[in-house]
């Protein structure tokens, strides 16, 4: 019985031993190989889920950084006073809303702030003017505070079909260190809601 | 791969103990230096989270003043004259309104050492929100006019502000429009005015006409 115990006890020190000479790295890898196998077993290599866009309604404030945005109407246009299109026979197709800057500076980066998808023709993904309905002028810069109502303009081609309706996308931003410049920016452009409007067609004639 | 012939005498028990006390004390050895890695690591992380960024770093230096004071800059001297405020400004015979107040500056710049140019107009309020110089219509005086030294320019800089920040602001200049890091900048102090006061000022409809800069006399 006494051999028997010391046989059993010198193996576990054998093995003890052997363990302890494996190789760190080896170690590590074989560590790293069953976690990622035990995590794909439960899920854990699948992509996280996307979460789903709100929708709001036409006349309703979506509160966000830096700005808020309330999307009030969209509508076809031929002619918008001074402004002229890049190509005769084009349309304007003008979305209205009105942004307050929640941000503790002047922005300037209006045409950041929506994006159209899903309307054929357009001819650029960036409104090509931002003009404050207030004096119908051009908006480079909206100070923290002061709310104001907004055309945001796109030129579409005539060769595309007019929308009945458009799905105006809303787009925040995220204040954070740029590890890159190490200091505090608005980075990270993103999809907050989305509003689905009709589009009234006041083209003349 | 032969085994060694076994011996009459068996090997003492301690024998084969010893290399599992030497892999013991590798093991040791290597949980002490990753422990020091850890902690190297932690403390780094810690001095990296100390350390100020690059916003305090290269933040303006400020000169500050009050109303009616020359501020020297590294590049311009400023003084502020006047301050007044109203529901409507007009440029060039064009009136704007506003959904807050109007802040209109009038001030008397001059460039120290060389030409140079104020690209940078901003009003700060009391809860630290800066509001800058209005675009919807073009402001020379803090935009494109080249101060030469030594001679004192005046004119008028308009801001859009709320209403209920009106009442306590501070006027800030600097060279660059794009960046004020790591360069001088002034700091004007405006007079306080009172909520009553604020309400007049909206109350008005008489567009007030911007005075057009131009050279002074010293």
């Amino acid at each position: 019985m006494s051999r028997v115990s010391a046989g059993s006890g010198a193996g576990s020190r054998r093995l003890a031993a052997r363990l302890f000479g494996i190789p760190l790295r080896w170690l590590g890898l074989s560590a790293g190989a069953a976690t990622l196998a035990v995590s794909g077993f439960f899920g854990g290599l699948e992509g996280p889920d996307e979460p789903a866009i709100p929708v709001v309604q036409p006349g309703t404030v979506d509160r966000g950084s830096p700005w808020n945005v309330t999307v009030s109407r969209v509508r076809l246009v031929n002619d918008l006073g001074t402004l002229r299109l890049t190509v005769p026979g084009d349309r304007w197709l003008a979305v209205v809303a009105t942004v307050e800057v929640t941000a503790d500076e002047s922005r300037n980066d209006l045409d950041d702030v929506l994006r159209l998808t899903g309307v054929l023709g357009l001819m650029s993904q960036e409104p090509a003017h931002v003009m404050l309905m207030r004096d119908a002028t051009e908006l480079g810069r909206l100070n923290p505070g002061m709310p104001e109502e907004i055309a945001f303009v796109w030129e579409q081609s005539a060769g595309a079909a007019p929308p009945g309706t458009v799905t105006v996308q809303i787009y925040g931003k995220t204040y954070r260190m740029d590890n890159l410049a190490n200091r505090m920016e608005w980075l990270d452009p993103a999809v907050r809601a989305e509003v689905v409007a009709p589009v009234q067609d006041r083209r003349a004639g | 791969m032969s085994e060694p012939p076994r011996s009459a005498n068996p090997p003492a028990p301690a024998a084969p103990a010893a290399p599992a006390r030497s892999g013991l004390a590798r093991f040791g050895a290597r949980l002490g230096v990753g422990a020091l890695f850890v902690a190297a690591l932690a403390a780094g992380g810690a001095l990296t989270a100390l350390r100020p960024n690059s916003d305090v770093r290269e933040r303006p230096f400020v000169t500050a003043g009050g109303l009616g004071e020359r501020v020297s800059t590294r590049t311009f001297d400023v003084t502020v004259l006047d301050v007044r405020g109203a529901a409507q400004v007009a440029r060039f015979r064009q009136a704007h309104d506003t959904g807050g107040v109007w802040i209109v500056v009038r001030l008397r710049l001059t460039a120290r050492n060389d030409p140079t140019t104020v690209g940078y107009a901003a009003l700060r309020d009391e809860r630290g929100r800066l509001y800058q110089q209005s675009e919807r219509f073009t402001q020379p005086l803090t935009n494109s006019w080249v101060l030469q030294p030594g001679i004192p320019v005046e004119g008028e800089v308009a801001f859009e502000v709320p209403r209920a920040a009106a009442s306590r602001l501070w006027l800030r200049l600097a060279e660059n429009l794009a960046e004020q890091g790591m360069d001088s900048m002034a700091e004007v102090a405006l007079l306080p005015v009172d909520p009553s006061t604020v309400d007049g000022w909206t109350r008005s409809t008489a567009p007030v006409p911007l005075q057009t800069p131009g050279a002074v006399g010293t």
